[in-house]
């Protein structure tokens, strides 16, 4: 996961709240990945853009960083 | 303590009374109502002659259109702030630009210049040998300001110690006749009042209008950003609620519905908890009810619930019910109700009031309505259910100056009305009949179940007798679930189970009727401005109206500068403070020097502010589009949007500083063009209207009459370019006087 310092405000919002959704996600799924997480947001028309947008960044973020 | 005059009150035998009315309809329908009247002249405006059939007494009504005076600041330098100083003034000597904003906002304001002129002089002219004074404006703050100040300002009147209040809530002949035996000696406390707050939106509004332009323009052009007391804080709402949407993280839950059969009769029942946080719980219990064929009913309960009729209209109710009903916006409303007042078929339409008191006369009303053959069914039915038993169910809101909205039972016009006055016309008359009918009653059923051990509920609601819901049938009534009788230990048919997923959903926008009910929650604005400071947003360019009420990248923009730099301004607990202080000047509880000079002094310390962050504002209000995390991206949007902006055009020298070039802009708010000055950054205001349509190029040539550079507008028809139409831009050029001027300097050659 990332530092919330690289977000501006209303983007931080939306990472607070894409953190604190997390776990009811894994109490709905029963376990599910932060990748898979971040996937649903993506495809879900009840996320917000800009949550979306964060959800984009966090996945990219994510891949990156699992390459060798 | 009020004190009634009546036809005994001798200094009113000789000479006349000049009556002031606020428009010319109510002016012609007081006339006719005092007696017979003759409609004169004076200056080509409208009047009426009537001696009074009642009390044999002269009366001249005159009228206004709406208010004649407003304020302006009296050093007309529109680059300097802080403006502490504010006159008023006839609206014909204000700038042309802030009339023409005041009549797009649909304010009670004067028409052209020159008709506003003429209109205060006539008045002056019919107030010289008048012996006494009635002011029968509306009945309101804003309709004793209009009044005081044609009476201080065109009357001469600095006093008003002698002029006779006229009040009325309709204008039928009766009330009216009522009000003019009855007049009251007047109260300036609702005028004072109202001239504080216009003094108080004027300074709040110029103030931070100049405040902001100035930190935008100084670093990309001339651009006006303008914002309101009010309109803060209600942009801040829709930008708030527009947050909540777009940062939204949904959350799933599952819910579980039976389809159950009994006696050929289909219904359904949800699982008892409506939302199962987990899927594996979900799974295991729909895996367990779908293999079952019956239900057992464990328990049923039925009782029957009233529904009594909705309340009488208030402004805002009724703005917020023909919205849900057919999508009017509250302005459309309230300029509706206003026309319909006008005719005298409704009673007056700014209240807050709920209630309707017997003085109104119920009786005649409603066989006033029975004549309509729109309404005539309705009464028969009303007579039937009630009788003589005319008790109508009163709302908790009051409002001292007039009662709830009613229809008058006038028939004259009611059958002629245009679109918008017949459906709130409707609205009015139905919810008023309603007031006065039965209780509905639903008969409400519940049902528990037992699926495979586990709980599941049914529940219906069935109309069983429609009472106020025949005379006002908006809303949904009973549901779709009809139960059949069941009993308890009786066994149902299971058809099939339904599991679903779902989704929390995002918070929904605001509609206008919300944001309306928003703002009357938090108590900002007035019955009577609530609807103009939204229509305000929308002209400015603040608030779109697409899949409901939604702010532009600019509202957003200014809301996050404001919250970043000055919070005040958005605040909606500042502006709430300040409306109470007026009630309290209307109420006699504090004096317009105290709260305009601690207005004047929070402005003051809320402009130094901004002065001392005028830099950074302007950085963020010239921003396209939110501050994003990928500001690369951000960079080209608005790179992209420098490309595809039309390319100024230069017109000519700028006659006034003689420094710099007049071009022609576009403004990026409104869309509208206008000539201003290169010179702009160094203090030339130099600036003139340009016409909204056809390509604007050089005349290459200088008014004969004042200097300005004239242009050339070109229309187009079918691609081919028409003649050119040449004009000098100059808005007080003596050029604009003359009529019927022929142009004769058409330029033959187009492309130059």
């Amino acid at each position: 996961m990332t530092s919330d310092s690289e977000y501006c405000g209303y983007h931080r919002s939306s990472y607070t709240e894409i953190l604190e959704k997390f776990p009811r996600w894994e109490k709905a799924y029963g376990k599910i990945s932060w990748e898979r997480y971040l996937e649903s947001l993506l495809k879900l028309g009840e996320t917000g853009e800009w949550a979306k947008e964060v959800a984009a960044h966090e996945l990219s973020k994510a891949a990156s960083n699992s390459r060798p | 303590m009020t004190e009634y005059y009546g036809p005994s009150f001798n200094s009113l035998r000789s000479g006349y009374t000049l009556v002031v009315t606020e428009k010319p309809d109510a002016a012609r329908r007081i006339a006719a109502a005092l007696g017979k009247f003759s409609k004169l002249e004076k200056e080509r405006v409208e009047y009426y002659d009537v001696v009074s059939a009642f009390d044999g007494k002269r009366y001249l009504v005159c009228s206004a259109a709406g208010h004649l005076y407003g304020l302006a600041d009296p050093e007309k330098n529109r680059g300097i702030y802080p403006v502490l100083d504010v006159e008023w003034f006839p609206l014909s000597s204000i700038s042309m630009s802030r009339k023409r904003s005041a009549r797009a906002m649909g304010k009670r304001t004067g028409q052209e210049g020159f008709y506003v002129s003429r209109r205060i002089h006539a008045i002056s002219n019919l107030a010289r040998n008048a012996n006494s004074f009635v002011q029968a404006c509306d009945y309101d703050i804003e309709g004793e300001t209009i009044g005081f100040n044609i009476l201080e300002f065109a009357c001469g009147m600095k006093s008003q110690t002698n002029v006779l209040r006229a009040r009325f809530s309709t204008l039928t002949e009766g009330e009216i006749r009522s009000a003019f035996s009855n007049l009251e000696i007047m109260d300036r406390k609702l005028a004072t009042a109202g001239r504080a707050r216009h003094v108080i939106d004027f300074l709040w509004g110029v103030n931070f209008s100049r405040a902001l332009t100035e930190a935008v323009s100084s670093l990309s052009g001339y651009r006006m950003i303008t914002i309101g007391r009010v309109q803060g804080p209600t942009l801040a709402f829709v930008v708030d609620r527009e947050i909540s949407i777009l940062t939204h993280v949904p959350v799933p839950y599952w819910s579980l519905v039976s389809k159950l059969e009994k006696d050929g009769v289909e219904f359904s029942a949800r699982y008892i908890d409506p939302r199962i946080e987990e899927k594996n719980r979900a799974e295991e219990i729909y895996s367990a009810v779908s293999k079952e064929e019956s239900a057992e009913v464990n328990s049923v309960t039925k009782s029957k619930r009233f529904q009594p009729p909705p309340y009488p209209f208030n402004l805002g109710d009724l703005q917020k019910e023909a919205f849900r009903i057919y999508k009017l916006s509250p302005s459309v409303v309230l300029a509706a109700a206003e026309k319909l007042y006008l005719k005298a078929l409704i009673s007056y339409p700014r209240t807050d009031s709920q209630k309707l008191p017997p003085s109104i006369g119920y009786p005649d009303i409603i066989d006033g309505l029975a004549k309509n053959r729109s309404y005539a069914r309705l009464v028969a039915d009303l007579r039937r259910e009630v009788g003589d038993r005319l008790v109508p169910r009163q709302g908790p809101s009051n409002d001292p100056a007039h009662p709830a909205i009613y229809p008058t039972g006038e028939s004259s016009g009611a059958d002629n009305l245009d679109h918008a006055p017949s459906l709130v016309y409707d609205l009015v008359a139905r919810r008023f009949l309603s007031a006065f009918a039965r209780d509905a009653i639903f008969e409400e059923s519940e049902a528990l179940l037992d699926i495979a051990g586990y709980k599941f509920v049914s529940s219906g609601s069935n109309l069983i007798s429609s009472g106020w819901t025949g005379f006002y049938p908006y809303y949904k009534m009973g549901s779709e679930n009809k139960l059949p009788e069941l009993r308890e230990s009786e066994g149902v048919k299971v058809l099939a189970v339904e599991l679903s997923e779902k989704r929390e959903e995002r918070p929904s926008r605001y509609s206008q009727g919300s944001l309306l009910s928003k703002m009357e929650s938090e108590g900002i604005g007035t019955k009577a401005t609530r609807a103009e400071t939204i229509s305000t947003l929308f002209m400015r360019g603040y608030l779109d109206q697409s899949e409901g009420v939604k702010p532009t990248e600019v509202g957003m923009n200014l809301v996050e500068a404001m919250r970043l730099y000055c919070p005040t301004i958005i605040s909606p607990k500042m502006t709430e403070q300040v409306e109470e202080e007026i009630d309290r000047i209307a109420k006699g509880e504090n004096s317009e020097v105290s709260i305009l000079a601690a207005t004047t002094q929070s402005l003051c310390d809320v402009l130094t502010q901004l002065m001392e962050r005028e830099k950074d504002l302007g950085a963020i209000l010239n921003q396209i589009g939110p501050t994003s995390a990928r500001k690369s991206e951000t960079r080209e949007r608005t790179k992209r949007a420098a490309r595809s902006a039309p390319q100024s055009v230069e017109i000519g020298n700028c006659p006034v500083c003689k420094k710099g070039k007049l071009i022609a802009i576009r403004s990026f708010k409104t869309g509208k063009r206008f000539l201003g000055c290169s010179a702009y950054r160094s203090g030339c205001r130099a600036s003139a209207p340009l016409p909204g349509r056809g390509s604007i190029k050089s005349a290459n040539a200088n008014c004969p009459s004042c200097g300005w550079p004239e242009i050339l507008v070109i229309f187009t028809d079918r691609g081919r370019a028409r003649s050119p139409w040449k004009l000098c831009p100059n808005v007080g050029c003596n050029t604009k006087r003359t009529r019927g001027a022929s142009n004769d300097s058409i330029s033959k050659d187009i492309s130059g």
